[in-house]
């Protein structure tokens, strides 16, 4: 019969060799949508990134981005001029506020970015081949695992020097460890699957195997985990900024703004507060979003 | 007559553990040979054995006489061909990111050499054979039912055109009227194919229905093969 009809169009063909895709799209989009806490995450990340995007276009100083020197305005309290008030030295902090999305929006993908690149690699091999490479590997792993995380980055700023790069540097180096940990643990289970063990029985060679089989199946706890990190990374890279090991004043970042505050609190709290409300949604929204992720992903995670 | 598939004196350990001590088995050219035990026995060890999953500690493993108990890379690949296995738990033996035309199709695309045309008509036909329509070619292993996910194994198993199948309790993970399904399509399949099997089992009504040899394992030694009409296979119990 099949043969007798008209070649599909293209679309037509894509329609149905996709099918399963689209309905499974459809139960994703649905169970991350039942989820109160995760659409919050969501509504936030979108903030977030939209912010990002279009930031320089609709603040209303655009100029005051890189710090503006307008004595007669410092120091303002929020007003219908300046929503979120000035800082000493007249620039406009909501202006200052969402140009630093950008800043921190970078910083938490330069960072999550490294880490996974280092770790995935390492953690698929660690996983996969198993033996005296996993022993090296995880060794390696396990020195880098039990430093606390700030503690390791300030050390690593304090040796190369302060600035935005050096932290961002560090903090990826504190990261990586985390992501060989998962992924190696997921290759692990994966490298014992049958459907593993009838690929090799096909003759099929390891790259064939890591490639269609593995890494495809360490998709969603990477998602997950890169999303909570995003959070986490804007936070540490904020915090590196307020104790003057990260982005120096007048570069717009959060952390370092609350820092420059600390002198004038509390009675010029719109400073500190807006950048420090800013940081809190947005850590908030990558929390939460990375916890729907989690849930629609891998619904068995969510019970036990 | 040259086995298809012969095992001489394999023991394999776990560390201290024999799992499996001084086993000798032999399947024939488009034989049927039933290989029965209690679990921990040691019948799966023997079947990853047999596909070269699981390295011997020592003892031979011959191919049509020729050994390939160390045998690797390019030659293994081309032996692999040659036989192929289906699992027991049909729920982890498919990929669940992979459609089912992609399980069927990945021994193919590993051998190379089909055009896009006719791997889809392999694949029809592969599909045909385990008695699935097209409609099953762009579903998720997770929207099948087991007994359809264990035809989908069998079709990927068939795919490489294999001279023996290795059945690890094909039918004991599925409901018992399925079952029954999937024996009579391993029944018609090893007709139409001449194929060999090596059928792993602990139900012995089942292994009646298929083998006409039947081989006991007692933890981990081999009790020989012996004729399995019905009265010799239940005195092997």
């Amino acid at each position: 019969m099949s043969e007798a009809s008209l070649p599909p169009s293209r679309l037509a063909r894509f329609g149905t060799e996709h099918a399963g895709s689209i309905r499974q799209a459809r139960f994703f989009v649905w169970t991350f949508t039942r989820s109160p806490s995760a659409m919050l995450g969501l509504v936030l990340v979108l903030a977030f990134l939209v912010l990002t995007l279009i930031g320089p276009w609709i603040v209303p100083y655009p100029d005051h981005a890189r710090g503006a020197v307008n004595l007669a305005n410092r120091l303002q309290p929020p007003s219908a001029a300046h929503w979120f008030g000035t800082d000493e030295m007249g620039s406009d902090i909501l202006t200052r506020v969402v140009i630093g999305t950008r800043t921190s929006f970078w910083i938490g993908v330069t960072i999550t970015g490294l880490a996974a690149l280092v770790g995935v690699p390492l953690g698929i091999a660690a996983g996969y081949f198993g033996g005296r490479i996993r022993a090296v590997i995880m060794r390696v792993t396990d020195v880098f695992l039990p430093v606390p995380g700030l503690v390791l980055a300030l050390a690593i700023v304090a040796a190369l020097g302060p600035g935005i790069l050096h932290g961002v540097l560090a903090l990826a180096i504190v990261c990586w460890p985390g992501y060989v940990r998962l992924i190696q643990a997921k290759a692990l289970t994966l490298r014992s699957e049958s459907y593993v063990e009838a690929a090799r029985t096909m003759g099929a060679s390891h790259a064939h195997i890591l490639w269609r089989h593995i890494l495809p199946n360490c998709v969603s706890p990477l998602v997950v985990k890169a999303s909570m990190d995003m959070g986490m990374a804007i936070l540490a890279a904020a915090s590196l900024g307020f104790i003057g090991l990260g982005a120096k004043p007048p570069a717009p970042e959060w952390g370092a703004m609350i820092a420059t505050d600390r002198t004038y609190m509390p009675d010029w709290w719109w400073y500190s507060a807006f950048p420090g409300l800013f940081i809190f949604l947005t850590v908030l929204g990558f929390n939460l979003f990375g916890d729907g992720l989690r849930d629609t992903l891998d619904p068995r995670s969510s019970r036990g | 007559m040259i086995p298809l598939l012969e095992l001489r004196e394999v023991t394999v350990r776990f560390g201290t553990q024999a799992a499996v001590r001084d086993v000798s088995l032999a399947l024939q050219p488009g034989a049927a040979l039933g290989l029965v035990g209690e679990s921990g026995s040691g019948k799966s060890t023997l079947l990853r054995v047999l596909l070269r999953l699981q390295d011997v500690a020592s003892g031979q493993i011959l191919m049509d006489g020729a050994e390939i108990t160390t045998a690797r890379s390019a030659r293994l690949r081309a032996l692999r061909c040659d036989v192929q296995v289906v699992f027991q738990n049909p729920h982890s033996a498919l990929n669940p990111r992979l459609y089912v035309h992609d399980a069927v199709a990945e021994p193919l695309q590993i051998q190379g050499g089909l055009s896009r045309t006719r791997l889809r008509a392999r694949i029809d036909g592969l599909l045909e054979d385990v008695g699935l329509g097209e409609e099953f070619l762009w579903r998720y292993p997770h929207e099948l039912s087991g007994g359809q996910k264990q035809r989908v194994c069998i079709a990927r198993a068939l795919a490489p055109g294999p001279r023996a199948l290795l059945l690890d309790e094909p039918t004991s993970a599925l409901d018992v009227s399925v079952q029954a399904q999937i024996i009579d399509l391993l029944r018609r399949l090893r007709a139409r194919h001449q194929l060999a099997f090596l059928f792993i089992s602990h139900n012995l009504a089942v292994v009646q229905l298929l083998c006409e040899e039947v081989a006991v394992l007692r933890q981990g030694a081999g009790g020989g093969a012996r004729p399995g009409c019905p009265g010799a296979a239940r005195a092997g119990a």
